[in-house]
């Protein structure tokens, strides 16, 4: 069962994916929640409420992807990123989720480290944010 | 809705390109330029014979919504068995394989291939840690995207008749 996301800003608006609302178009620097929906099941939520940004410390800025591993046997496996990026004195540091359609389970990952399914994405031209 | 995605062997003359879905099945290689492939490598006496070269690239049939980007190619570094090296390459663009059918593929190398952007580096390179990268991305919309993916096995004398071991290929990309 495909995985659906739904955005919370911090005006109290939400912008659901199944609505038709396109992910580039959300409003990326008040967003407040990022939640991913299976069916009637919350499965994850990625909190982005503002927080502590002193001494150097940026905003948090979300990281979304729905990414697809197939293989010469036919098999494909589907899972989403969900987390966060923000740069800390300059460096950026990444907070993501794996979240796997097959069962919902959710595995916590940290920096991109190119090992598995934990590749950097390719950073589109709506999220800056993310350079 | 997801975006739909296969993988394609691609065959034929440049100006005729037969794309054809292997996502579901095997894909083997020869000394002949088929979606389905069926002719054997000879064992040569000495020096190698080569497969003619096999290309592969994704294709999109339903549309993202926004794009499709960050294709990474890998192996499952496994041998295909005695005397048999794997090789894979990167090609911006087409070129059909030739050589000389039933007996050779020609080397593929730049000079062969007018696509390739560099050197074959051996397919066992590139693992689920360490994956190959094929540039390219595609818009909210349809058709092949990625470069291609060109491989070629080389037999040695030291090969042994019959079917090789089979391999497993993973490509991976991100939707948005």
């Amino acid at each position: 069962m495909p995985l659906t996301w739904i955005a919370h800003h911090s005006d109290g608006t939400e912008a659901r994916q199944s609505d038709g609302v396109n992910y580039a178009d959300l409003d990326r620097a008040n967003l407040q929640a990022f939640d991913l929906w299976q069916d009637e099941r919350l499965i994850l939520r990625v909190d982005l409420r503002a927080d502590d940004v002193s001494d150097g410390i940026e905003p948090r800025r979300l990281i979304y992807r729905r990414r697809v591993w197939a293989d010469s046997n036919g098999n494909e496996t589907v899972f989403y990123l969900s987390g966060w990026q923000r740069k800390v004195r300059g460096i950026k540091v990444q907070a993501v989720n794996y979240v796997f359609e097959a069962d919902g389970s959710v595995l916590m990952g940290g920096q991109f480290t190119g090992r598995d399914f934990m590749d950097d994405i390719y950073i589109l031209p709506h999220e800056e944010d993310l350079r | 809705m997801a975006a739909t995605v296969s993988i394609r062997k691609l065959t034929g003359a440049n100006a005729a390109i037969t794309s054809t879905d292997i996502t579901s099945g095997s894909m083997r290689v020869g000394t002949s330029d088929e979606a389905t492939n069926a002719s054997t490598i000879p064992v040569p006496t000495s020096g190698s014979n080569y497969s003619y070269w096999a290309t592969t690239q994704l294709n999109c049939t339903v549309a993202p919504t926004n794009s499709l980007t960050n294709v990474k190619w890998w192996s499952d570094a496994g041998s295909f068995g005695t005397g048999i090296t794997a090789f894979v390459g990167v090609a911006s663009g087409y070129a059909s394989a030739v050589g000389t059918a039933g007996s050779s593929g020609s080397v593929l190398n730049t000079s062969n291939h007018a696509g390739l952007t560099g050197a074959p580096s051996l397919m066992t390179t590139y693992t689920s840690s360490c994956k190959l990268t094929l540039a390219g991305s595609l818009g909210a919309t349809t058709g092949s995207f990625g470069y291609r993916a060109v491989m070629q096995l080389d037999v040695d004398t030291t090969a042994g008749a019959g079917n090789s071991s089979e391999r497993t290929i993973t490509l991976s990309w991100d939707e948005s």
